[in-house]
């Protein structure tokens, strides 16, 4: 399972990369990396099993007061 | 220039009904929410001109800065800093949206039809088919939803004409059985679901003779919230509201009672055909918002590259976020989405637009 995700994270980076380096687009390489890392520190946790925190819980938290109030 | 396409209000329009519709012929999750009885299409029906009021500031903030999308714009009322909080918060709210309904599409899949197959096959389908789209920007969205459109809205009308012999109108009684207060109270959260308006306000520059679209867009919540009140009517009148209220999808289950001469049969499939097309289009709009989005708060050349990387983190969110349809459900319950929505669609805006009122920055006399 690790391996496909190592695939496919090799495919995104030949896809993109390449074209970004030759138009010397470097603000763009680097925002994709970053986003291409955030993406895989949320998907590779999860196919090794690891819980990662649910921003829903957080966004429930703060609103459930005010659902309180609304009820 | 970001995005070199153009839209015109049409397909703006048709956009904006698809994203609202979609989910409401498939979950119609308005069922769960007040006033909770039969007087549902009632709250529909008032939920028309709630929206057209709660529509107000956005549209009174988009049309003040019609060149720039709220990313920018925010930026430019509010301060660097501020501004750039505010970005944060609706590329947030983008992705979120986004990997929702990614999710909702996936567990309908899985739930109904191919109950074996892993849920992360549809979620990675349909994205790729979204970062397609996305990649090639609104116009080709747009275009995509123009296709589908007819036969979205087409689908959900024959099926209705097709039970309208097994409706029974007298399961609509009692009228205000409850009072007017929890219609009210329905309208309101059925109004405060229109996510629409914060991809309207990213995809307004770039729609042509941008100024007829306040008109434009109401005429589409109209559309919207006669297409919920034939909903409820019809799920109402058939199964009676206790049955509805429990029901997953409604849709599917009456679009499995329509049986004519034993011939046109089994008519949920249609319903799955126009599911997967209304929910490409909507996901490829979150998902183009929030690459867009990123791209310009980063003050990048362009958005495309971001497309495939952003992909993953909506896939992966769009995983992480639910264990399962109950808490996915239990999300989309209106008294934490109610707030959480309102927030992105008319406590900003309205900021913005009592900020620029102290402080006018727009160009536009």
């Amino acid at each position: 399972m690790i391996a496909l995700m190592i695939v496919l994270f090799i495919g995104i980076i030949l896809f993109e990369a390449p074209g970004l380096v030759k138009k010397k687009m470097w603000r763009e390489l680097a925002a994709f990396f970053v986003y291409l890392l955030i993406g895989m520190a949320l998907i590779i946790p999860q196919v090794l099993g690891i819980k990662l925190p649910n921003p829903n819980n957080a966004i429930e938290a703060v609103f459930k007061p005010i659902s309180e109030l609304l009820k | 220039m970001l995005e070199n396409g153009m839209i015109n209000i049409r397909q703006l329009v048709l956009l904006f009904i698809t994203s609202r519709i979609i989910l409401a012929i498939t979950y119609f999750p308005a069922s769960k929410s007040p006033p909770a009885n039969q007087d549902l299409w009632l709250a529909m029906i008032v939920s028309i001109p709630v929206t057209i009021l709660l529509a107000v500031p956005v549209m009174a903030l988009v049309a003040k800065y019609p060149q720039q999308t709220i990313i920018q714009y925010s930026q430019t009322i509010a301060g660097k800093f501020a501004g750039k909080v505010l970005g944060v918060l609706y590329i947030w709210y983008f992705l979120h949206e986004g990997a929702i309904v990614l999710r909702q599409f996936g567990e309908l899949i899985t739930t109904v039809l191919m109950s074996d197959t892993p849920l992360v096959v549809f979620l990675i389908g349909l994205t790729i088919m979204a970062a397609y789209a996305a990649r090639n920007g609104v116009e080709v969205i747009s275009r995509i939803n123009e296709m589908s459109f007819p036969l979205i809205l087409g689908s959900f009308l024959l099926i209705f004409i097709l039970v309208t012999k097994d409706m029974d109108l007298y399961k609509l009684t009692p009228m205000l059985e409850k009072g007017i207060l929890p219609v009210l109270d329905g309208g309101l959260s059925t109004a405060a679901r229109y996510s629409e308006f914060t991809w309207l306000a990213m995809i307004y520059p770039f729609v042509k003779d941008s100024e007829k679209a306040n008109r434009a867009i109401q005429l589409g919540i109209l559309v919207c919230g006669i297409q919920f009140a034939l909903g409820a009517v019809m799920f109402t009148a058939i199964f009676g509201y206790p049955v509805v209220k429990n029901l997953a999808f409604p849709t599917l289950a009456v679009a499995r009672t329509v049986s004519i001469a034993n011939f046109l049969e089994r008519m949920e499939s249609v319903i799955m055909v126009v599911w997967i097309l209304g929910v490409l289009v909507k996901v490829a709009l979150f998902y183009y918002v929030f690459t867009l989005g990123s791209a310009q708060w980063l003050n990048l050349k362009d958005y495309k590259p971001l497309v495939l990387p952003a992909g993953v983190i909506l896939v992966a969110m769009s995983v992480l976020m639910f264990a399962n349809l109950q808490e996915l459900s239990g999300f989309m319950k209106p008294y934490i989405a109610t707030p959480y929505t309102l927030i992105f669609i008319l406590v900003i805006p309205v900021i913005l637009l009592l900020i620029d009122f102290v402080k006018p920055q727009s160009t536009k006399v």
